[in-house]
């Protein structure tokens, strides 16, 4: 494959501006995530010092391998809700290595209100036993919960979603064949009982876990008995009487060291087989992004640059380089593992849906997975696009890209407005993994124009009524929309509500497409048979 | 004489199989005897045929006169070999063979009775005016011994009479702890040895121990094939030895080497001998002992001499004449023996035990290894824990230095703790390359040759290497899978 | 992550588990040994948990110690045994205070018609016997402890 050639000025004004600008955003995010990952009310630190309880990242540093990497999800959920008293919503969820082996990690963050279940934190381990089961993930728990956070359990409890789904998750899982072992830090409470029950192998470490349907208080009130934790559901009580948890710990490292010999017996994965070759870095820089990227969500930029800094050797084979312009779409590696990418360089037309489409059934046929970069602000609007069948077209391209059975996986690079995320794979199209960066947008259409053309809206109400408003009361209507808007379309507001798997540093995202595609890869790729229409 | 045809050699180990390899050069036939023990070793196979002995212990089996006799008898063997230790110094043995009408490869049981015993030994050098340090002889009135030793002034050394090995051996520094000293030594000696008869003799301090090879033909005549080194010792056990001694003017040399052809020849000594002197430091020298048998160390002689020793042993045992004249022999370049015992030299030279995972043998241009032991065998209490000689020849001593040391880098021993690593120390230490040391040298520069720190790369390398040499009680997980091992440690 | 331990010349050594450096076996106890940017010629073999080295004219001996006989995780191991089953005591074969090894026999129970001997679970010091010869014990009822381990 051919290197991509830059035309990227990097001493130029633009490109220095740009840097100047995502250094300030990425400079936020970090210390956003570091808050969110570290700063706790010093009571917390204390009473997990008290309680013995390791720190939940210490916790990981003892279970994962070291010098391997380590891909956390959703580091910063829940970041804009409950006050943003909930960092993380007292979870850190990755994939990482353990003993040698590809798995997900779901770990309790104690530190944080002893780590409750918010709604959102629901949210969270219903998406992760998600990806534990499209990508045939083993399951590492590592469970510390004070329970669900009751106050809130009309949000936590019902609905299909809601904490049910965690323990049919788990369920299907082990139907699967898809191994889960639970380490009990601290108590597990009625359905945090059920994750160490659920798992095929618990470990639960003496004098701190606990697996009880109802805890000493619940007892008390509801029969009268008397109990301390430990004699109600201790490291004794299961190992040696009910056959609840399988293997005691003296503590935690001890227990943490016991999973790893456990996880080491899994079965060992058959991975589904494609495309590899040795990797090569890129040629360009990655931090060349922070040039690339524009201050302004308006400001065009070539994909391609951005795909240049981030594929093996900047190597970029271009699919259709003449048609359909405003969609960039061709053959690249990634860690070595070939990939089809589709990328935006503007509002999709009748051909670059049409290409896409193409381009998507060449990848599917083949077995290559598909890498979506999104930067759109929606399909072509107009007579003449109506006429030529855009909305046809858009159909195509959300039909195929719908269907296909070769893994997806979206970069939200800077704007994902309206109907083009749907094509792209936003979402709601179950990509395996979905990452954006900081500086991203994702709404139904740009905050700008949406608060234009709701004030529009009411300035026209008003005006059937009679009113008449002056500038200054447009934009006392407009300003207060266009800011909601401005905050429900961030990424800090869209990783808060999981809407993505992550906020991501832009030079990272190799790295954690590299996993992503890995982690992918231990589901089969089904094919259905099936010829490439060019449509 | 009758000529030799076959040999049984009544030892083991290193020296046997030395022995063995002249034979066949000299195409005579040999027999070995070996306890269960010694059943693998090297020289039992290497032997025309080997013949197992049973003891009270393993080394109880090889000092069964009587029964290596009887299959000395039913091999056919016409001669027998005794070695060094063992049976060597046994003059009842040397008598029984001879009796049986078997040849006994060493000097006559008369000289053997008559060095064998120190205070037999020191009178016979007296009365033939040979130099001796003063010394006293306790037999049964230790009053009179008390005084005797006074005279010969402190500090003074007294010895088992009947002993050897350093046993029955105390230092007395000064007239107060005589009594003391002369009572533990008694006592100690008779556990030992089955007599308390003491001497004592004034103590040289730090001497060096030279000591001359001789040859005699039994009827008068003798030659000596020059002197050997052998003042590093340790426990009173020589293990670096050298020929010709460093540092020594020539006058001395040629009156050490004159004094031990004249105490063979007053001997009428059959056979190949050493004459043992003490050396001081103000250039006296004394008559220390008589060794009536093949000395550990010979090969260092051999090595600048070009003489087969052992072979000069057959000769002599056949025909009762030698082989060379004084004029005869000439001395050419240097030869260094160092001893490889399995022993613990940083922790009080304890001897230790364990199987031989890797026995590597140096190799190369003047290095000989005479070597007892192969990889496999396992080292036991049971016998002397020397495993091996290692010798060297250079054309002259710094060549020979230099070989030394490169010998032993190339020596490999893992398995078993051995002295190989103090070996070279001492090797590699200024004062020894200065030859003139003494038998204080060991004791002297325990500092310089105690290991030096392992140094922080070595430390990370070691580290490594254990941790690849196998899985331990917790074994490592395996490698992370690609891109996972490529990415290495990296969060977002 | 359980580190390896360890010890040479009597100093314990933390090795982590992932080791940077390849092996190849030249033939008989020879190894090559490749690590960062330099080649080493060594001599290696190794014995159960003891691990022979000859480097650079050096002869080391390193010993591996099983982390687990280390692990002092503020009193937490178990220091009394109890009763698997209901039974009787048999026999009496430690008395407190007598240090044991691992392994050693403490006492011996019946039960079932089963004879079980109930063994030292670590080297230690017997703190007490819970039970004389003759007595009769239900399942889980204290037999012996030993003394807790000290850091």
């Amino acid at each position: 494959m051919e290197r991509i050639r830059s035309h990227i000025d990097t001493k130029g004004k633009t490109f220095k501006a740009y840097v100047e600008h995502n250094t300030q955003v990425l400079s936020e995010f970090h210390a956003k995530q570091k808050a969110s990952r570290f700063d706790r009310p010093q009571r917390d630190l204390d009473r997990l010092a008290k309680q013995n309880k390791l720190f939940v990242r210490d916790r990981l540093n003892l279970l994962l391998d070291p010098g391997t990497p380590f891909l956390e999800l959703s580091s910063l959920a829940a970041n804009q809700a409950y006050d943003g008293e909930v960092p993380g919503a007292a979870m850190v969820n990755g994939i990482g290595i353990v003993s040698g082996r590809e798995v997900l990690v779901m770990a309790s963050d104690s530190s944080v209100k002893g780590g409750a279940l918010y709604p959102l934190s629901v949210t969270k381990s219903v998406r992760a036993l998600d990806i534990a089961i499209e990508n045939r993930l083993p399951v590492v728990h590592l469970t510390d919960s004070a329970g669900a956070f009751l106050p809130m359990q009309a949000e936590i409890f019902p609905d299909k979603y809601d904490g049910g789904r965690v323990f049919r998750n788990q369920a299907i899982l082990s139907k699967m064949g898809v191994p889960q072992v639970a380490v009990v830090l601290g108590h597990g409470t009625a359905g945090g009982a059920y994750i160490p029950a659920l798992s095929d192998y618990a470990v639960i470490v003496r004098g701190a876990g606990g697996i009880f349907l109802g805890g000493p208080p619940l007892v008390k009130a509801a029969t009268g008995e008397d109990v301390t934790a430990d004699e109600l559901g201790g490291c004794d009580v299961h190992t040696q009487i009910s056959g609840t948890a399988d293997y005691p710990a003296e503590s935690e490292a001890d227990g943490i060291r016991q999973a790893r010999e456990i996880v080491a017996l899994f079965p060992k994965p058959e991975k589904s087989v494609i495309d590899w070759e040795e990797p090569e870095e890129p040629f360009y820089d990655p931090s060349e992004l922070y040039g690339i990227i524009p201050d302004d969500i308006k400001k065009q930029f070539d994909m391609r640059e951005v795909i240049a800094r981030m594929v093996d050797g900047s190597r970029f084979h271009e699919y259709q380089p003449a048609y359909g312009a405003t969609l960039v779409c061709g053959y690249a590696r990634i860690w070595g593992y070939k990939v089809g990418i589709l990328g935006n360089n503007g509002v999709l037309f009748n051909d670059s849906a049409k290409k896409a489409a193409h381009f998507m059934q060449l990848c599917d046929r083949d077995r290559v997975p598909l890498v979506f970069l999104q930067n759109i602000t929606g399909f072509m609007i107009g007579k003449d696009y109506e006429r030529e069948g855009i909305t046809k077209d858009g159909a195509k391209m959300i039909m195929v890209q719908a269907g296909v059975d070769v893994p997806k996986f979206t970069v939200l690079v800077n704007g994902s407005f309206g109907a083009g995320n749907y094509g792209m794979a936003g979402r709601a199209w179950d990509p395996r993994f979905l990452f954006t960066w900081p500086n991203s947008q994702i709404s139904v259409m740009g905050a700008e124009q949406a608060a234009k053309t709701l004030t529009m809206l009411k300035v026209a109400q008003l005006a059937k009524q009679g009113k008449q408003l002056g500038k200054e009361e447009i934009a006392a209507i407009q300003t207060p929309i266009f800011e909601e808007y401005s905050r429900q379309s961030s990424a800090y507001y869209a990783t808060s509500e999981l809407w993505d798997d992550g906020i991501i540093d832009p030079v990272d995202t190799r790295n954690a497409l590299g996993i992503s595609i890995s982690a992918s890869l231990n589901a089969p790729i089904k094919r259905q048979p099936g010829g490439i229409m060019r449509f | 004489m009758a000529k030799i045809t076959k040999v049984l050699i009544a030892n083991r180990g290193e020296i046997a199989l030395r022995i063995i390899r002249t034979l066949n050069n000299l195409g005579i036939a040999s027999v070995a005897v070996y306890h269960a023990l010694d059943a693998d070793a090297p020289y039992a196979e290497a032997a025309g045929e080997a013949v197992e002995l049973v003891g009270d212990t393993p080394v109880g089996a090889y000092l069964q006169g009587e029964r290596i006799l009887d299959v000395a008898r039913q091999t056919g063997a016409d001669a027998i070999h005794p070695g060094y230790g063992f049976l060597s110094e046994n003059a009842a043995f040397a008598e029984a063979v001879e009796k049986a009408g078997l040849i006994f490869i060493g000097p006559r049981a008369k000289t053997i009775r008559l060095m064998g015993d120190k205070i037999t030994a020191r009178t016979f050098a007296a009365e033939n005016g040979f130099p001796l340090a003063p010394s006293a002889t306790l037999e049964d009135d230790r009053t009179a011994f008390l005084k005797a030793t006074e005279e010969i002034g402190f500090p003074l050394l007294i010895k088992a009479s009947a002993g050897g090995g350093g046993k029955g051996m105390q230092i007395v520094e000064k007239a107060g702890e005589l009594e003391a000293k002369v009572a533990l030594a008694a006592s100690e000696a008779e556990r030992a040895f089955g007599s308390s008869t003491l001497y004592a003799e004034k103590l040289v301090e730090t001497p060096r121990h030279i000591e001359v090879q001789v040859l005699g033909d039994g009827k008068g005549e003798a030659i000596h094939l020059g002197e050997r080194e052998c003042s590093i010792q340790r426990r009173f056990q020589k293990i670096i030895e050298e020929a010709p001694a460093p540092a020594l003017p020539d006058e001395t040399r040629n009156a050490i080497h004159e004094t031990a052809v004249k105490i063979a020849k007053a001997a009428k000594y059959r056979g190949a001998g050493t004459v043992e002197f003490i050396l001081g430091g103000d250039g006296e020298f004394y008559f220390l002992e008589m060794n009536t048998r093949l000395q550990v160390e010979h090969p260092v002689t051999e090595m600048i001499t070009g003489v087969d020793l052992v072979a000069e042993q057959v000769s002599i045992a056949e025909t009762g004449v030698l082989n060379h004249a004084q004029d005869d022999i000439t001395f050419e370049g240097h030869a260094i023996e160092a001893r490889l015992y399995a022993e613990d030299a940083d922790n009080g030279f304890l001897p230790v035990t364990g199987p031989l995972l890797v026995f590597e043998e140096p190799e190369g241009p003047g290095v000989r290894f005479d070597g007892g032991v192969r990889e496999g065998t396992e080292v036991s209490a049971a016998f002397d824990p020397m495993l091996a000689k290692l010798i060297v020849y250079g054309a002259d001593r710094e060549a020979a230095l230099k070989r030394l040391v490169s010998a032993l880098e190339g020596t490999v021993c893992l398995g078993v703790t051995t002295n190989i690593d103090f070996l070279a120390r001492v090797a590699a230490h200024p004062a020894f390359a200065a030859g003139g040391y003494n038998t204080g040298f060991i004791a002297a520069h325990e500092g310089d040759l105690k290991p030096a720190p392992i140094g922080e790369d070595e430390l990370d390398i070691l580290l490594t290497l254990a941790a690849l040499s196998g899985k331990g009680p917790i074994d490592p997980p395996p490698a992370a899978p690609e891109p996972y091992a490529s990415i290495g440690e990296w969060r977002n | 992550m359980m580190n390896r331990i360890f010890e040479i010349d009597g100093e314990r050594y933390d090795v982590s588990p992932a080791v940077d450096g390849e092996i190849s076996e030249r033939g008989d106890g020879a190894f090559s040994f490749d690590a960062d940017n330099s080649t080493h010629f060594v001599w290696m073999v190794r014995d159960g948990d003891r691990v022979f080295v000859r480097l650079n004219g050096r002869t080391y001996q390193i010993d591996e110690i099983d982390p687990r006989s280390m692990v002092a995780d503020g009193g937490m191991a178990e220091d009394t045994a109890k009763a698997p089953m209901p039974g009787t005591v048999i026999s009496v074969e430690a008395a407190p205070g007598r240090e044991v090894r691992n392994g050693e026999v403490l006492l011996t129970i019946e039960s079932m018609k089963l004879q079980t001997q109930i063994t030292a679970w670590r080297d230690g010091v017997v703190e007490e016997i819970h039970l004389a010869e003759g007595d009769e014990f239900d399942r889980g009822a204290p037999l012996v402890s030993l003394k807790g381990e000290e850091d």
